[in-house]
């Protein structure tokens, strides 16, 4: 392990650490905030080299990364995208290779590296690999648009037990589009059992806690009244078809009131990196977990069951502190005065 | 050679003796104390063991255990299973070889009156050979032409490959498949 990255996890432990000390949001916002400003300072400083490499303007970056102007100047300013497609989007207009498209996911984003045997990565590896220059982001659009009409999923046919390194190389091997086609259609199965695990996770503990709701994902959600994505989402889980985002995945652990190790564990399941204390929204949630759980234990004669409880109070949290970049988290959570309940 | 098959199994060691149970044969296994009107699938006679202890549940062909949040609970993988946010439910998704202790309260104490459990994918056709290991400090573990060498292990050492399985419980080794075990 470099050093670099030896530093990182040791900064990382340390501001996790702190985090579990914090008394109040008080203390949060003053005594980490500061700490973590440094990753969104090297995030800034690295998007816009990236910007000038690219020998695009601002607004043709934008339209190239397909977003909107406005959140390129965010970026420039430090702000992190939300998601791990936006980053795969920078680096693709940015034209980078396998390499460096996983240091960026990796050390800026901090999510995990491309993965074979998920569609888009898979995807995204065969247009890095081909180097389409300037074409990339266009190609893989179109390619996983193509593929995502045509796939048919077919549940019976059962996975080969296939290693990530071999189904790695197979792909290498892959000379043309007609050829991923083919590949992609042959190994369906695969890619409809990568999240496999999630998906059984998740509906396990929906099954163990919310028997009142008939059981099933789709009645908690309509009967808790979760937005119309997040219903979108389960329901997707429930049919094994849902892929997986970072933020949806912690705003359906806060919902379902998991703990910090559950929204860890599926983050997991969903070959992500746990919840990370150097990105600031993600400190917050750690901040909430870790105050849930406290709570908790200092309570636990409470018969009290209010399914929307951790919603409630992460949504409290989440609005004295002004962050722009997680509003749609913001929205997703149950207002706090709807007494609905 | 004989190798595992693929299946699910769980292997639970109480008062010395091994019962290994096949848990594709149904998808819910219920685990505690048998009393009147209360039949688990799992039946340990262990006084430290709930009524209603747990149960190992398949969902979508993942093996889950969930703890009742009973009274001096479970032990897995070493770890205490807690309850989650507002006591509830924490599924947890089995891995071979993860180990168990029923009814052991929060500290990991392998004795008498606790039930020791093993999850494993591999299915051996042959059945459990024991071997008295008192006294031995040294113990060598031989499979597939592989050996391991251990100093004075801890109870519940689970040695496993695809071509057998040693656990190690002080006084007695169980093993099956391709494992010899020397000891001095």
């Amino acid at each position: 392990m470099d050093n670099h990255l030896k530093d990182n996890n040791y900064e990382t432990v340390f501001i996790r650490d702190e985090i579990s000390k914090c008394e109040d949001v008080d203390e949060l916002r003053e005594r980490i905030f500061p700490m973590i400003k440094t990753q969104q300072e090297q995030w800034a400083k690295k998007i816009n080299e990236i910007i000038v490499e690219s020998g695009l303007n601002k607004s043709q970056f934008a339209e190239t990364c397909g977003v909107s102007r406005v959140a390129v100047n965010k970026w420039s300013n430090g702000s992190l995208p939300k998601n791990r497609e936006t980053f795969l989007r920078i680096g693709m207009t940015a034209g980078y290779g396998l390499e460096k498209m996983n240091q960026l996911l990796q050390r800026y984003g901090q999510y995990p590296a491309l993965y074979s045997k998920s569609l888009e990565d898979c995807v995204c590896i065969y247009v890095l690999d081909k180097e389409y220059g300037k074409e990339t982001i266009t190609k893989y659009k179109y390619i996983l648009d193509k593929i995502k009409q045509n796939i048919i999923r077919d549940d019976k046919n059962e996975a080969d037990d296939l290693s990530t390194v071999i189904f790695d190389e197979k792909l290498s091997n892959v000379k043309d589009e007609t050829e991923l086609e083919t590949f992609i259609y042959d190994n369906s199965a695969i890619f409809s059992t990568t999240y496999h695990k999630f998906y059984a996770y998740v509906k396990m503990h929906i099954m163990a806690n919310y028997s009142g709701f008939g059981g099933t994902v789709f009645e908690l959600a309509e009967g808790q009244g979760w937005s119309s994505s997040l219903r979108q989402c389960v329901s997707a889980i429930r049919q094994s078809k849902w892929y997986p985002t970072r933020n949806k995945i912690i705003s359906l652990g806060i919902h379902l009131s998991m703990d910090h190790e559950q929204i860890d564990k599926m983050l997991e399941l969903a070959h992500m990196e746990p919840l990370c204390a150097k990105n600031i929204f993600e400190s917050v949630i750690m901040f909430i977990l870790d105050d849930a759980s406290l709570n908790n234990m200092l309570d636990v004669d409470s018969e009290d069951f209010d399914p929307d409880e951790l919603c409630r109070y992460s949504r409290e949290i989440l609005e004295t502190l002004d962050l722009p970049e997680v509003d749609a988290f913001i929205t997703e959570l149950p207002e706090i005065n709807d007494d609905a309940w | 050679m004989m190798r595992g098959k693929k299946g699910n199994n769980l292997i639970l060691i109480e008062n010395g003796l091994l019962t290994s149970y096949m848990l594709d044969d149904k998808n819910v296994w219920e685990v505690g104390r048998p009393s009147k009107g209360n039949i688990p699938d799992i039946k340990l006679k262990s006084a430290t063991v709930s009524r209603k202890h747990g149960k190992f549940q398949n969902m979508d062909g993942v093996w889950f255990y969930l703890d009742y949040n009973s009274k001096n609970g479970t032990i897995y993988n070493h770890k205490h299973i807690n309850a989650g946010i507002n006591g509830r439910v924490k599924p947890v998704m089995l891995e071979t070889g993860d180990t168990f202790l029923f009814g052991g309260g929060e500290e990991e104490v392998i004795n008498s009156k606790t039930i020791w459990g093993l999850y494993t994918t591999r299915v051996f056709e042959d059945l459990w050979r024991i071997m008295d290991s008192k006294g031995y400090k040294q113990l060598q573990f031989i499979s597939d032409g592989r050996i391991t060498t251990m100093m004075s292990p801890e109870k519940g050492l689970v040695i496993e490959n695809e071509n057998g399985i040693a656990i190690y419980m002080g006084d007695i080794i169980y093993m099956i498949g391709d494992m010899e075990v020397i000891g001095c």
